[in-house]
């Protein structure tokens, strides 16, 4: 391997490792997804008078427990990687595996918001506010699901993987992308159910 | 010098989460209210993006990263407000 394609792997021109570079890099264009999409749904809320008697149908305290619990889950999460740079593999697994408990509870609370708004007769066809609410909570709760996953297979790793040391670095890149999803949802939460 | 503790921020994110509900519940009008909630969900994010992503201690490049969408997306959302919000 010649010094140019070193420098690629490891990152060492900018100082920041590839991996992590990448997993910035991926949530740059996920902020533009989330924000394009928040916006516009900003745009033609104000546009259309504000929705208020559609939103005033959703379940605000559900919603609450959830920012509750994603806020909580990015606390752990933290305490994961701190964990693992400490090398307390045994503390990194038990709070990986209550992160990834309190991203399946945040689904659970979701799926009981949206089986209530179905049975209601609200549908994504329902007007512009339910097919914003239903897209932009969907998409989010979609990149939930995607963080459980990771989640569970880096608990899994932590706690059976004899190779954990070459791959415990993956703990920072995870805590990333979960926190972005949580920042995610602090912007939804009141733009969607508060205002 | 060490910055506040995971612990200490996660309590203030709790506190911002109690006072934006109790601002939606306010007798705020409408138009504060949503000033002030989205302000609050600001500070909530700076904290998680300086504490709990570690953007304080990182390099330049991560910076220029993070901010380069965020202000596509103004200039974006900047060049919609015409057709959806002047033109009704």
């Amino acid at each position: 391997m010649n010094a140019a394609s070193t420098t690629a792997v490891s990152g060492e021109s900018s100082g920041v490792p590839s991996g992590k570079l990448g997993v910035w890099w991926f949530i740059a264009s996920e902020t533009m997804t989330f924000g394009g999409l928040l916006g516009i749904f900003v745009l033609c809320r104000y546009a259309a008078g504000g929705w208020h008697d559609a939103a005033e149908h959703l379940h605000l305290w559900l919603a609450a427990c959830n920012t509750l619990v994603l806020l909580t889950s990015s606390y752990t999460m933290v305490q994961a990687h701190a964990a693992e740079l400490r090398g307390e593999r045994a503390a990194t697994w038990r709070n990986l595996l209550i992160t990834m408990g309190l991203g399946l509870l945040f689904l659970v609370f979701k799926s009981i918001e949206y089986t209530s708004e179905l049975r209601a007769g609200f549908t994504p066809r329902s007007g512009p506010f339910w097919g914003f609410y239903y897209g932009l909570t969907g998409l989010h709760a979609a990149h939930v699901f995607g963080g459980v996953i990771a989640l569970a297979a880096l608990a899994f790793a932590a706690a059976r993987s004899p190779a954990w040391d070459a791959i415990r670095h993956r703990v920072e890149a995870v805590g990333l992308y979960w926190h972005f999803v949580d920042i995610v949802w602090i912007f939804l939460f009141p733009l969607v159910y508060l205002s | 010098m060490a910055g506040p503790s995971h612990t200490t921020i996660w309590v203030w994110l709790m506190g911002l989460l109690a006072a934006g509900l109790a601002v939606a519940a306010g007798p705020f009008g409408r138009a504060v209210a949503i000033a002030l909630i989205v302000s609050v969900a600001v500070v909530k994010a700076v904290l998680v993006a300086r504490h709990y992503m570690h953007l304080k201690g990182e390099p330049p490049i991560i910076y220029v990263v993070a901010a380069a969408p965020v202000l596509l997306l103004l200039v974006l959302l900047g060049a919609l407000v015409p057709d959806l919000v002047w033109s009704r």
